[in-house]
Order: C-alpha cells, then sequence, then structure tokens
C-alpha cells in the first residue's frame, strides 16, 4: 500500500471540508460549521497499474486546512512535505478564485517540488445548474489558468458528489505515476518520492477491522 | 361581529351611560358595559361568535367610511354625538374623553394596506386598529399595548388629561423612560433611611460610651488630685472605696449571679478565668491575653487617643508625681473598638501617605488620562485617514489637534513610565508595603501592555518616519510644536521598543496570534490521537503524533521569539 499526504487549500467556505467528507464518508452536511486549525482524516482507494492492470491500493493522509485568516499560520506546516495540494474555489465566487491563485502560487514558491500534484477543483456547481446566472468563474476561465499554469482541473460538487471521487482518482493514478517514475530513476530508494511515504509489504493483522479480537 | 358593526352598536347605545367603567386588560375606560363588552372583543380578541358570510360583506362596503379610521370607539361615538346636540351632558364627558387631534393623524384605510408591523394584509378579519400614538394602522394582535396619552396624542404619563390608550409595540418601546426589564425603582431613599436608622442606633451607643468615659476619667483625676498629697494606707484604701463608687455611679455594673461565661469570647469563667466588668458598658468579661477581651488601659493613654472629647481635668499631676495607685482603666475590647477605632481610623487617613502610595495615586492619574485620550486620538487619526483617502483638504483644526493629542499621549506614557520606575526604587517600609509595591508593579505593566497594543493601530503616527511626515504637513499652521513633538517620538518609540524585545508592535501581535493558533491546534490533534486510539487507528497516530511533534517545535520556536511578551 502506498501512501500520500495531501492538503486541501483554499478560500473561507469554499467546501474544502465538504469535499473531504463527501469523499471519506460520502456525507453531506449542509450546515457545516467552519473548520478550527486542520482536520485529519484518511481514505484508501485503489487504481489499476496501467502496465500489468492489477489493483494498487492507495492511501490518501488527507489535512483539511482552515480557510479562515486566522489561521494561515498552520498552511505551511501542512503543505510541506505534501504530496498533494487539493486548491479549492467556489465558482459562484469570484474572490475565491483569486485566493486559489494566489495558493497556487505560494506552493509553488515554498514547496519547491516539481513533483507536487496541484489539482485545481472549482466547487458547488450543483448551485449554477439549479440557477445558472450565480456562476462567476466560467469553466473555461479556470480551464485556461489551469493549462497555463500545468494543474490538474474539475469542476466538482460536494453536495451531489459529481466528480469527487474522480478527482481523488485522478490525483492517485498522477502520483502513482510519478512514484513509478521515480522508481525507476533510482531503483535503490525503495521509500518513495520524498522518503516520506513507507512501503509496506508485509501483510499486517486486521487492525482496522472492529470484529477482530487482537488489537 | 367585527369592529365596525360593534363600534356602531355601542356609538348608539353609549349615549345613554355616563357610568366610568374600565377594561381589566388594558385600563381604558369605557361609557358602558356594551362599549367594554365590544372593545374586548374586539382589542383583546374575545370574540367568539362565528363570523358570518353577510357580516364580512358588510364590513368591506363599510370600509371607506370615514368612521373606520377613528377607531377608538369614542372618537365614533364623539361624532356620532356632535350630530346628536341635543344631549349636552354627554358632549361634555366626551371633550374631556376624546383625543384633540386633525383627521389627518389617523393613517386612512384603503384595500390592501398591510398592518405596519407584521405586514399582513388588513382585513377585518385581522382586526383594523389605529394606534392612538402615531396614528398607522395595525391589525388586532400588534396594537395590544397600552400608553398613557394626553390630548394631542403625545405620551404624558402625569397629564391632567392623560387617559391610557391603545397603541402599536414600537411607540410602546419609543416612549421616554422605556427599558427592557420593565419598571425601575429607586430604592436608594429608603436604604439610606434603613441605614441611618442602623447607625444612629450605633452614633447612640458611642455617645453614650464617650460621656462614660468623660466622666470616668474627670472623676478619677479628680480622685488623684484629692488623694496625691496623702500616700498612707488609710487614704488609699478610702481612695479605692471612692474610685469604686464613682465606676460603679458612672456604669451600672452588671450583676455577677447567674452569669458564668465571658460575654464577649463566652469562655466559662473558673479560678483561673477571671470576672471583670468594663468600666464603660458594665458587661461581665475575662481577662484573657490570649482573646483580649478586656484589657486594663492607662488613663494617659485613653485621654492622649481620644483628645477630642471633653475633658475637664487636668492629666499633669497624673504624669508628674510618683503614684502608687492603679492608674489603668479596664475597658472590653467592644467598647474599645466603639470609642477608639474610627478615631484610629481618622487619624490614619490623615497621616500623611508613605511615598509609595503617592506615586501610585500619581500613577493612576495618568492612566487615566491615557485611557481618555487614547480612543480620543484613534477617532481623530481614523477621520484623517478617510480625509487623507479621500484627497480632501486636510482640516486644519483636526491637525492641530491630533498633534495636541498626541504629544500629550506620548508624554503621558512618558511618565508613566518613570514614575512606575520611581515607584520600583522605593524601599518599602514594612512587608504590606513590600506586597503593595509588588501589586503596583504588575497592575502597571499589564495596563502598558494592555494600551500598547491599541497603539499599534496608531503604527503610521507612532512610528518616527511617518510621524515627521504629520508634523511636517501640519507644520505650516504649529511649526514650533511640530518640530519638538518629532524629537520626542523619537524618543518614546525607542523606549517602547525596548520594552518589546526587538520587536514591532505589529510582530508581537502576529507572533501572538500564531502561538494561540498553534496552541489550539495542538490541543486539536491531542484529541484526535485519543480519538484515533480508541478505533485502533494506529496508522493514522503516528502521523498525528508528527505533526504534534511540528506543532510544538515552531510553538516553542515563536516562544522564543517574543520573550517576555508571550503569555505567562
Amino acid at each position: 500500500m502506498l501512501q500520500f499526504k495531501l492538503v486541501l487549500l483554499g478560500d473561507s467556505s469554499v467546501g474544502k471540508s465538504s469535499i473531504v467528507h463527501r469523499f471519506v464518508k460520502d456525507t453531506f452536511d449542509e450546515l457545516r460549521e467552519s473548520t478550527i486549525g486542520a482536520a485529519f482524516l484518511s481514505q484508501s482507494i485503489k487504481i489499476k497499474d496501467p502496465n500489468s492492470e492489477e489493483d494498487v491500493v492507495i492511501k490518501f493522509e488527507i489535512w483539511d486546512t482552515a480557510g479562515q485568516e486566522r489561521y494561515k499560520s498552520l498552511a505551511p506546516m501542512y503543505y510541506r512535505n505534501a504530496n498533494a495540494a487539493l486548491v479549492v474555489y467556489d465558482v459562484t465566487e469570484a474572490d475565491s478564485l483569486v485566493k486559489a491563485q494566489a495558493w497556487v502560487n505560494e506552493l509553488k514558491q515554498k514547496v519547491g517540488d516539481e513533483n507536487l500534484v496541484i489539482h485545481l477543483v472549482g466547487n458547488k456547481v450543483d448551485l449554477v445548474e439549479e440557477e445558472p446566472s450565480k456562476r462567476v468563474i466560467t469553466v473555461e476561465e479556470a480551464t485556461k489558468y489551469a493549462a497555463d499554469e500545468n494543474l490538474l482541473f474539475k469542476e466538482v460538487s460536494a453536495k451531489t458528489g459529481l466528480n469527487i471521487k474522480e478527482v481523488f482518482q485522478t490525483i492517485g493514478e498522477k502520483l502513482y505515476e510519478i512514484k513509478q517514475v521515480e522508481l525507476a530513476k533510482n531503483p535503490g530508494n525503495g521509500n518513495g518520492i520524498n522518503g516520506d511515504q513507507v512501503n509496506i509489504n508485509l501483510p499486517r493483522p486486521s487492525t482496522n477491522d472492529s470484529t477482530s479480537c487482537c488489537s | 361581529m367585527t369592529s365596525i358593526d360593534n363600534s356602531e352598536t355601542s356609538s348608539v347605545s353609549s349615549v345613554l351611560e355616563l357610568e366610568d367603567i374600565s377594561c381589566p386588560i388594558c385600563l381604558k375606560n369605557f361609557a358602558n358595559l356594551q362599549s367594554l363588552n365590544d372593545h374586548l372583543d374586539t382589542d383583546h380578541g374575545f370574540d367568539d361568535s362565528p363570523r358570518s358570510e353577510s357580516d364580512s360583506v358588510t364590513t368591506i362596503t363599510s370600509i371607506t367610511s370615514p368612521k373606520i379610521h377613528l377607531s377608538p370607539h369614542r372618537n365614533v361615538r364623539s361624532s356620532h354625538s356632535r350630530s346628536n346636540s341635543a344631549d349636552v351632558n354627554n358632549k361634555k364627558q366626551d371633550k374631556t374623553k376624546k383625543l384633540e387631534i386633525k383627521k389627518s393623524h389617523w393613517e386612512k384605510f384603503v384595500k390592501g394596506k398591510t398592518c405596519n408591523y407584521c405586514r399582513r394584509r388588513l382585513s377585518p378579519s385581522t382586526g383594523l386598529i389605529n394606534c392612538n400614538k402615531c396614528g398607522k394602522l395595525f391589525c388586532r394582535r400588534h396594537c395590544t399595548n397600552i400608553i398613557k396619552l394626553n390630548l394631542e396624542a403625545q405620551f404624558d404619563p402625569k397629564g391632567k388629561h392623560s387617559r391610557w390608550y391603545n397603541c402599536c409595540y414600537d411607540c410602546f418601546i419609543s416612549r421616554p423612560g422605556y427599558n427592557e426589564f420593565g419598571e425601575s425603582i429607586d430604592l436608594t431613599v429608603t436604604f439610606t433611611k434603613l441605614r441611618n436608622k442602623k447607625s444612629e442606633d450605633f452614633q447612640l451607643i458611642k455617645l453614650q460610651l464617650e460621656n462614660r468615659l468623660v466622666g470616668l476619667l474627670d472623676g478619677l483625676l479628680a480622685l488623684f488630685k484629692r488623694y496625691r498629697v496623702n500616700g498612707n494606707v488609710i487614704t488609699l484604701i478610702k481612695f479605692n472605696i471612692e474610685r469604686n463608687a464613682l465606676e460603679q455611679r458612672i456604669t451600672p455594673w452588671k450583676s455577677d449571679n447567674g452569669v458564668n461565661n465571658c460575654h464577649i469570647c463566652t469562655r466559662q469563667f473558673n479560678i483561673l478565668i477571671r470576672k471583670h466588668h468594663c468600666r464603660l458598658c458594665g458587661n461581665i468579661i475575662c481577662d484573657s491575653i490570649d482573646t483580649g477581651c478586656s484589657n486594663a488601659v492607662p488613663i494617659i493613654t485613653l485621654r492622649k487617643n481620644a483628645s477630642d472629647l471633653p475633658f475637664h481635668e487636668d492629666v499633669k499631676p497624673l504624669m508628674s508625681s510618683e503614684i502608687d495607685v492603679d492608674v489603668n482603666i479596664r475597658l472590653c475590647s467592644n467598647c474599645l473598638k466603639a470609642i477608639y477605632i474610627p478615631r484610629k481610623f481618622e487619624e490614619d487617613m490623615a497621616m500623611s501617605t508613605s511615598p509609595i502610595m503617592i506615586r501610585y495615586h500619581s500613577l493612576q492619574n495618568v492612566s487615566r488620562v491615557i485611557t481618555y485620550l487614547l480612543p480620543l486620538f484613534q477617532d481623530l487619526l481614523q477621520n484623517e485617514e478617510v480625509e487623507k483617502n479621500n484627497d480632501t483638504v486636510p482640516n486644519a483644526t483636526n491637525l492641530q489637534e491630533l498633534t495636541r493629542i498626541r504629544e500629550r499621549l506620548l508624554k503621558s506614557f512618558g511618565t508613566y513610565n518613570v514614575i512606575t520606575r520611581q515607584l520600583m526604587l522605593l524601599t518599602p517600609e514594612n512587608e504590606s508595603e513590600k506586597r503593595i509595591q509588588n501589586s503596583i508593579q504588575i497592575m502597571s505593566s499589564r495596563f502598558i501592555n494592555g494600551k500598547i497594543l491599541p497603539l499599534k493601530t496608531l503604527g503610521s503616527a507612532l512610528s518616527p518616519s511617518s510621524s515627521s511626515a504629520t508634523s511636517g504637513r501640519s507644520s505650516p499652521l504649529s511649526t514650533p510644536t511640530g518640530k519638538s513633538d518629532g524629537t520626542t517620538t523619537t524618543i518614546e518609540v525607542t523606549r517602547l521598543s525596548d520594552m518589546m524585545n526587538g520587536l514591532t508592535i505589529k510582530q508581537v501581535k502576529q507572533y501572538r496570534e500564531e502561538l494561540m493558533v498553534l496552541k489550539e491546534q495542538s490541543y486539536l490533534i491531542h484529541s484526535m490521537i485519543t480519538e484515533s486510539k480508541k478505533q485502533r487507528k494506529f496508522d493514522e497516530i503516528k502521523t498525528l503524533t508528527r505533526n504534534l511533534d511540528e506543532l510544538t517545535k515552531r510553538s516553542q520556536e515563536v516562544e522564543q521569539l517574543l520573550g517576555d511578551q508571550g503569555f505567562k
């Protein structure tokens, strides 16, 4: 199993926590309270190895940061050593894209790791589907920006669950691909891209299983 | 039954009635039972008769009639009775009652009008009531407050012709003297009276004791004078007898019989704990040293510490001669307290205060000046910023005022600093002074810390560069003050930054904020770790613990940066 550190960044109330909860627990809460500090969640997904067609399990360690200005000083701690960053904006909020772009710039400057996968995500498309006039940021505008900056991009809805799984799937595949390239380059170093992930091949007792007697 | 129909019927029937009947709910007066009944139905919603189709039709047709706007029944009635000029008596009564206002006061009902409070469309079923004060239309439910109005429909609780009228909620709460908590009654006078009565009793007792003391001391001194010359045993015995008689004449002693316990400490008397009489109140007390229930006090001390009392006899003979008799008087601690403690207190108050306290008082004064000036300065500065942003010509007087206040503020901070330092250099005379000194130190550093952070928002004004810019701008108006001002600012700023561990005020605030966030997050991670332990997610614990270490490291760094400015 491969482990990757993923961090969510973006303006406050764009729906970072909602996206994570949709992905991890497949739930949606209309009245979610704003996050304090940074929340930690983890979720595993399966991807197919493009060569061998085998299933590979990837585990995301997700740090869901608070968007409020007050907690800005915490963010560097969480995007440092991250393998992937999910930068979220709200398609009905013009300022949120500006903030997202600022985050992308900060990531590129401070992290300095070309292997960092940055995925731009426009949330709350369900609102736009209900009422197209609410849209402030067009798909074209965001796609162009993402292409310029070499980011992955998708519009999602945490409420309906649209594209949420796909986003994480894409990130997982991309990370796996990078990892394979890395391994091919330095075959001696089996400890992952940043030495941060641990490749555990040993079969482990299923400590996560609540029915297990030995834990 | 609808309001319109009712008012019509009431106006007819009211002609006959003269007796005053008041509503039990709003205390409004009515001419007869019928109108009261109608009032209860319409205004307080007691109407329970089924509403028929035809009823509502009649109301809608009659809506346009002007009577509807005069919602209080008496208005309807008065218009009616005016036409009926035969009944003079009724007209007179009406004159004292009706509001003397123009018709325009009442908001007219047109179809589609809504209640001014709940915005519900008004119809006879919702009720149509004019607020008597503002005249606006309301539905039945939102015109239920009552208010005392005079004939001009103005709030006048004490007016001669004032009566209770229905009004809307807005008029009700906007009347003068309204508060959220209901009526408030000033009971200070009552309490003062009660207290005076208590303290009067106390004063009387004190006066009595003082009179006794004067009599006792004068009498004793007179006795001493008389018996001073002869020093033999017989005169001594005589003296003692006379002394005893004098003491008991002035104060009736309590009988020893049946008294087994000390009056003050309630300990039982025995061979060791002897009975004694207080020479002023006559109570029986012990003379235990531990409890201090009674003491034999030298006459000279008693005289000296109550020198304001009208003693007649001279105390000198007592001081000069070698008298071998007892010159002490036994007093219980209660009497001593009653007579001497207030005197001691006054004496202490009159005494010149210690240097520490003098400095403390001036410190208080300076802090008062600072707390007064700071918000003033902030306001002015804000105004100035706004003007600057708007590119308007800065107001000359405002700028002058700003400069003046800033100067005073900085001077005050400087003085505060100096006084605090002087205070700390003083050597305390005793333990309690030392404690006071320490407390003042804590208080003053808290004060400075609390006031310096707001000063951060004044940033531009305090930093030397921009302050010279400000004074430069105001220089055509106040050249001399402008220059001197710039130099003092620099000195002050260096002094301030000395206290801030080499950080700017802004940095301190930022670091504090960061530290706070870090602590919060550490706490959160802690709880996450416990949660993960419960759920046996051990691989998560590893990640979380690593993060916790990072957080702790960072907060230590920040704490080090902050130094003295951190949280303690």
